[in-house]
């Protein structure tokens, strides 16, 4: 294995513990409220808004600099 | 310096990254164990119970996917104000996560209408495609 390959290979270990981290607190609120007593439906509606608004978050970062 | 030695540094920089972040990611990766089905969702809830387990397997991946493309996210956003992705890099990866979290969408809708089994198989597909996305957002960090 070439040394540049070992260095893609840690990159993306690095990457795969930053996700996990980010998305840790997330889970976290999830199996919060499913443990207060909310149907799995809304728990799983409530990934999804997780999800979309930071879709959102994203995308106004990306158009920041145009305006 | 040379290449090569430029590369063993690099590769010394990114190890010591790497364990830095392993050691107080353990608690992150925990969570992933979490469980965020408390309530059997309606769909498994007529199931016997060999068939619940794979019912709440599917609907766990389902809300942990989500989860974990919000975070993808996250890292888009604060890496773009961070002026680690250019505008482009940073709409392209965007753009394969939406897509990502369409395929979830779909994934879900098969769940609802109680094809857990399929969902199951869906969201397989998904981890390995979440897997490719992971290894693009290496890949444009370290442009």
């Amino acid at each position: 294995m070439s040394t540049a390959a070992i260095a893609a290979g840690l990159l993306e270990i690095l990457q795969l513990l930053e996700t996990a981290k980010d998305a840790a607190p997330l889970i976290k609120e999830l199996a919060a409220k499913a443990r207060s007593g909310a149907t799995f439906e809304e728990v799983l509606e409530t990934a999804r808004n997780m999800a979309v608004t930071s879709e959102a978050d994203a995308q106004a970062e990306i158009n920041r600099e145009n305006q | 310096m040379n290449h090569r030695q430029t590369l063993h540094l690099l590769i010394w920089y990114i190890t010591l990254n790497a364990i830095t972040v392993a050691l107080q990611s353990c608690a992150f990766f925990q969570s992933y164990d979490e469980p965020v089905v408390v309530v059997d969702p309606v769909v498994c809830q007529p199931l016997p119970d060999a068939a619940k387990v794979t019912c709440r397997t599917a609907a766990d991946g389902l809300t942990k996917g989500y989860a974990t493309l919000a975070g993808f996210n996250g890292q888009i956003k604060r890496k773009k104000a961070a002026g680690i992705y250019t505008r482009e890099q940073a709409q392209a990866l965007l753009d394969k996560s939406i897509a990502a979290r369409k395929d979830l969408d779909k994934a879900r809708d098969v769940f609802q209408q109680g094809d857990y089994a399929k969902t199951l198989s869906q969201t397989g597909l998904l981890d390995l495609a979440i897997g490719a996305l992971e290894k693009e957002l290496a890949k444009e960090a370290s442009r």
